[in-house]
């Protein structure tokens, strides 16, 4: 048998290259796509909000307390007669990046922590294992009490606390997903190849599981806009006088007892459409890296 | 011989649930420099764990003891970089090529990638070698291929490249482990042809592990016969037929089916396998053999030098040369 020719082609099928792409939009369906739209104009006006906005947030005059929509001010005025429109689209930008604060950090540290805990195993996966359950314990919204009275109220502080809060859930997800990665055989076949572990992760572990963490990132978006508008209605995220939709629903919650809810609502209103979006789109993209993991 | 890789009393242990459990017990091997050494045995004597070992790829939690020595070097406890330069000097082909590839990379990142990580090489002069070697290994097109993904390739195909991979770091050592179990017949000759006219080529060693006697009778200089984690005989490889030095490797020969010859039933090999965890006190294949003794099944034989080879059989003299003809008639 050593006799016959070594270089004897194989006849194989020719097919298109397939395109690997970042993880997009295919397969979520309409849903997704009209959610995709819906955040990309929450995001573009948390960008040139600013611009938008006809008048400033300081812009106060108390004659107008409760005045509704007029020619000029096409949402009426709060309680402390400021223009409700132009506070929507100032506000939208912390609202906006207050919880991608709290996702990046969170994706971040619970990735590392995920990985760490799938490639080393062992007595390192059990110590930050039970790490993680017992940080599992602690309310986000606690943490960021705890934070704010420590280190001063401030979005910032909110949103590290939450941060940390939400990475414990972040990296028990990540981490099943990771294990099961990690004991595939073209990881071992790497580490033959004589490969670090970190650059086998950094190249092959993370982007094969990035369909989860995307899905994981946009679901905990949702979540971290919630919190940190309650933590802002409670008075410990941003202060006024910079607008925020959820110091927003907190500070009209006067109007909404003398009959005038627009402010509370209308801000309210914000928090759930792009938080519904969000939810509706991570949904889609969980099922979908799901669907895909073979 | 000085051997480039010398296992000494290998034993390993594996967790199973909580307790350890044998899976080598005592595996004595040298596989000198361009020398090809078979590896035959059950499913379940321990042939990938033996590779394995030699990779350093064993489960978490395994136990090892004994020593590997690679070209004078103890393997078995090589950490972070030192591991690393190791394990650029072997390679390793794998049963199935699919899994054990990354299935979003195309075959030109496949193949690359260590050329560029770890020795620096620039993009398009890795991927001019990789081209060659793809030529070598019979894949003409292979500017095209590079560009490919795995899922595109055929089994025989991906299996290939898995082959030039291995080649591409010119490593010292090969450890194919069942290279072509999964692929189908026709295209398991030609892959088996390829690797053994390329390891003689580049004077590369080899262990291959195989459930083939009369593939690693082709393809290798010796053959070693494992059974229950232990390594019963190991003689030159085309001495295995006519010579048997030990039941075990007897009962195999004739327990394979000739195309020659009519038979109502293929001769087997009574009782069943067993593993290393469940050997008794003497010599594991003491139950099966047709040649079995009291004090086989109290004494444990040793791995003895026997004519040019050795065997782990106590009767091993005294039954030279009349092994081969008495099973056959069992």
């Amino acid at each position: 048998m050593s006799a016959m020719p070594a270089t004897t082609p194989i006849e194989t099928v020719d097919r298109e290259p397939s395109v690997r792409g970042l993880p997009g939009l295919r397969g979520t369906g309409i849903v997704g796509h009209v959610c995709a739209a819906i955040l990309a104009l929450a995001v573009l006006i948390a960008i040139v909000g600013p611009l938008l906005a006809p008048y400033s947030a300081t812009e106060i005059s108390l004659s107008n307390s409760f005045v509704g929509p007029t020619g000029d001010h096409y949402l009426g005025f709060t309680g402390q007669g400021a223009d409700l429109l132009s506070l929507l689209l100032l506000g939208a930008r912390s609202s906006i990046l207050g919880p991608l604060i709290v996702v990046v950090a969170a994706m971040v540290l619970g990735v590392v922590v995920a990985i760490i805990s799938a490639w080393r195993g062992g007595i390192v996966d059990q110590v930050l294992s039970v790490i993680m359950d017992v940080l599992f314990a602690f309310p986000g919204i606690l943490l960021a009490i705890l934070a704010a009275a420590v280190f001063g109220a401030s979005l910032q502080t909110a949103a590290i606390a939450l941060a940390i809060a939400y990475a414990p859930y972040i990296a028990r997800v990540l981490r099943a997903a990771a294990i099961r990665e990690r004991s595939r055989e073209y990881i071992a076949a790497l580490e033959v190849q004589g490969f670090s572990a970190w650059l086998i992760c950094l190249r092959h572990l993370v982007p094969n599981i990035s369909g989860l963490i995307v899905a994981q990132g946009t679901i905990l978006f949702g979540y971290a806009m919630v919190d940190l508008a309650a933590i802002s209605y409670i008075g410990l995220g941003v202060q006024p006088p910079q607008p925020d939709w959820g110091v927003m629903v907190a500070q009209g919650q006067s109007g909404v007892l003398q009959g005038y809810p627009a402010e509370s609502l209308a801000a309210g209103l914000c928090i759930i459409i792009v938080v519904v979006a969000v939810n509706l789109l991570g949904e889609r993209l969980n099922a979908r890296s799901q669907g895909s993991a073979r | 011989m000085s051997g480039l890789v010398e296992l000494d009393g290998l034993e390993v242990d594996l967790r199973v649930g909580g307790s350890m459990r044998p899976v080598l017990s005592g595996t004595t091997l040298q596989i000198g420099r361009g020398e090809a050494v078979g590896l035959v045995g059950e499913s379940g004597s321990g042939k990938s764990m033996t590779a394995r070992s030699i990779a350093r790829l064993l489960p978490e939690g395994a136990e090892v003891r004994g020593s590997i020595r690679f070209d004078g070097t103890e393997v078995t406890s090589l950490r972070g970089a030192d591991l690393r330069a190791y394990r650029r000097r072997i390679a390793m082909v794998f049963q199935d090529p699919r899994a054990h590839v990354n299935p979003v990379r195309s075959i030109g990142d496949f193949l690359t990638e260590e050329l560029r990580t770890n020795e620096g090489v620039p993009r398009a002069e890795a991927e001019r070698r990789a081209i060659e070697l793809l030529d070598v290994v019979g894949i003409p097109d292979g500017a095209r291929r590079l560009r490919q993904y795995p899922h595109e390739l055929s089994g025989g195909l991906l299996q290939r490249v898995m082959i030039a991979s291995a080649l591409l770091s010119e490593p010292e050592l090969l450890l194919a482990d069942e290279p072509t179990t999964a692929l189908d017949v026709t295209t398991q000759s030609d892959v088996m042809a390829l690797l053994d006219e390329l390891r003689r080529e580049r004077g590369l060693a080899m262990l291959f592990i195989t459930h083939d006697l009369e593939l690693a009778g082709a393809v290798c200089d010796r053959t070693a016969v494992m059974y229950a984690g232990q390594i019963v005989e190991e003689q030159a490889a085309d001495a295995l037929y006519t010579d048997p030095l030990h039941p075990y490797t007897a009962a195999l020969v004739a327990a394979r089916p000739d195309i020659d010859a009519t038979a109502a039933r293929l001769a087997a090999i009574p009782g069943r396998p067993l593993s290393a965890f469940e050997a008794p006190p003497g010599c594991a294949f003491a139950d099966r053999c047709p040649f079995s003794e009291d004090r086989c099944e109290s004494e444990r034989p040793a791995l003895m030098p026997i004519a040019a080879g050795s065997s782990r059989c106590l009767r091993a003299e005294e039954l030279r040369g009349r092994l081969h003809l008495t099973v056959s008639d069992v």
